[in-house]
């Protein structure tokens, strides 16, 4: 049986655009989350893992700004490079002879075993199953691709006609819906207290300390677990991390900071001896929790880049050559 | 009745105005334990210079025994100065009290002299 998956992520207009200008109070998040490194991985990298786990074929992954709110595009939803390109994904598996099509938007976290909720799909006949917890659906859907074979309608629409028979896939696990920074910094302590399926990506070298691949950490650096410190990242002499922190990948801590309770965002250069507390760090940006107050650090020797260049898609890129030196 | 000097910061404290602040502080605090309060209402903007001006102003004040005190510190200037640890060494300074300070908006880095009272130190985060 041929398993099919698209996955939908909403795309950042660009890496400063993540946080807002100087001192506007912006709780809410208007992008997206999917591709920022939690633990040493994106979202959307760990999704693509799952859906590697499954079995599927490759997995087709649409990025833009416009994605729809929902997992499921609405009849009414109006045509638009991504509509269309969404609409021609499924046309092609349709066409190919895909059985089965998980449609999953890389949004909100949560464990949700794809294996059970394909059983689930085929076991009960349903058209349509579509995920939910409680009485809140996730974007996480499977299609009988058969029922949308020789149809002359729009998918969209041709989806639409199948909501009515759809059959609700019950989930009461963990879920994080990663709506702004505050859920962003959660995600990464549930994760680190072992509340989810979020694994650090790395070695636990110590109790509660994990570490990614040449991560480097001064002798001399006083660590009050859980903590994670990313690959390739650096943290100097005389630091302190503290209260559930992550530093996540390529970054540099620098010579006596605190890190507490904090998160430093992949790539990010932080000074000599300051105190990042209760804070997510990174684009030149510290985002302040307890105050709600985002602050542009237009000094780069206090918060700035790290010198290494990190790509966009870096994750799918990597995921893509793994894929082609798999089919070797 | 001693009175405190009012500086009112400008807009971006960086390099140039950090340099003018530590000017016109010392030739305004040469009485013994001057009072000093740095009004940050207007700051929207301080780089590593301008943290630097701050310091130079509380050695100075400290030099002469005297005491400084913040106010008007937005929620976006207390994450800096907790960042920078300012804060902290502002706690060293002994709290004072202004009777009825008068602020006027002033364009650029003004000192102005207000009366005071007993101590009471105003709070560095917002």
């Amino acid at each position: 049986m041929q398993i099919a998956a698209i996955l939908t992520v909403t795309a950042e207009e660009s890496p400063r655009r993540a946080f807002s200008l100087i001192g506007r109070r912006t709780p809410e998040n208007n992008g997206s989350f999917a591709n920022t490194d939690i633990l040493g991985a994106s979202l959307l990298d760990r999704t693509l893992a799952k859906l590697r786990d499954l079995d599927t074929l490759p997995p087709t992954v649409l990025s833009g700004r416009n994605v729809s709110d929902h997992v499921l595009p609405s009849r009414s939803t109006r045509s638009g490079s991504f509509i269309d390109a969404w609409e021609k994904a499924i046309s092609d598996y349709v066409d190919a002879g895909v059985e089965t099509i998980l449609l999953v938007r890389a949004g909100a976290y949560a464990d949700v075993d794809y294996r059970d909720l394909i059983n689930f799909h085929h076991q009960t006949g349903s058209p349509l199953s579509h995920v939910y917890c409680g009485e809140t659906s996730l974007d996480i859907a499977v299609v009988n691709a058969a029922l949308l074979r020789n149809t002359d309608d729009l998918v969209r629409r041709a989806l639409s006609h199948l909501i009515p028979q759809q059959k609700r896939f019950h989930y009461d696990g963990y879920i994080n819906r990663l709506r702004n920074r505050e859920d962003l910094h959660q995600l990464m302590q549930d994760g680190l207290r072992d509340q989810c399926q979020l694994r650090p990506v790395g070695v636990e070298v110590q109790s509660d300390l994990w570490c990614g691949e040449g991560a480097q950490i001064d002798s001399t650096v006083s660590i009050q677990g859980p903590a994670f410190v990313g690959a390739g990242s650096k943290v100097a002499a005389g630091c302190r991390i503290a209260g559930i922190s992550s530093i996540e990948r390529d970054c540099e801590v620098d010579c006596g900071t605190m890190i507490d309770n904090s998160m430093v965002l992949r790539g990010t250069y932080v000074g000599m001896a300051l105190d990042v507390k209760h804070s997510i760090v990174g684009n030149e940006k510290i985002f302040n929790l307890d105050r709600n107050v985002e602050v542009n650090v237009s000094d780069a020797r206090l918060i700035g880049r790290n010198s290494r260049p990190i790509p966009a898609w870096s994750g799918l890129t990597s995921f893509l050559r793994s894929e082609a030196q798999a089919g070797d | 009745m001693s009175s405190a000097v009012v500086v009112k910061m400008p807009e971006a404290l960086d390099a140039r105005n950090a340099r003018k602040l530590g000017r016109e502080l010392k030739s305004k605090i040469a009485q013994d334990a001057p009072l000093v309060v740095l009004d940050l209402s207007r700051v929207k903007d301080i780089d590593l210079s301008g943290i630097e001006g701050l310091l130079t102003c509380m050695e100075e004040v400290a030099r002469q025994d005297g005491s400084l005190q913040l106010s008007g510190v937005s929620p976006e200037i207390a994450t800096l100065l907790e960042l920078t640890r300012v804060n902290q060494l502002m706690q060293k300074f002994p709290g004072f009290s202004i009777e009825a300070p008068q602020f006027e908006v002033a364009p650029e880095t003004a000192p102005e002299e207000v009366p005071t009272d007993a101590p009471a130190q105003l709070p560095v985060a917002a």
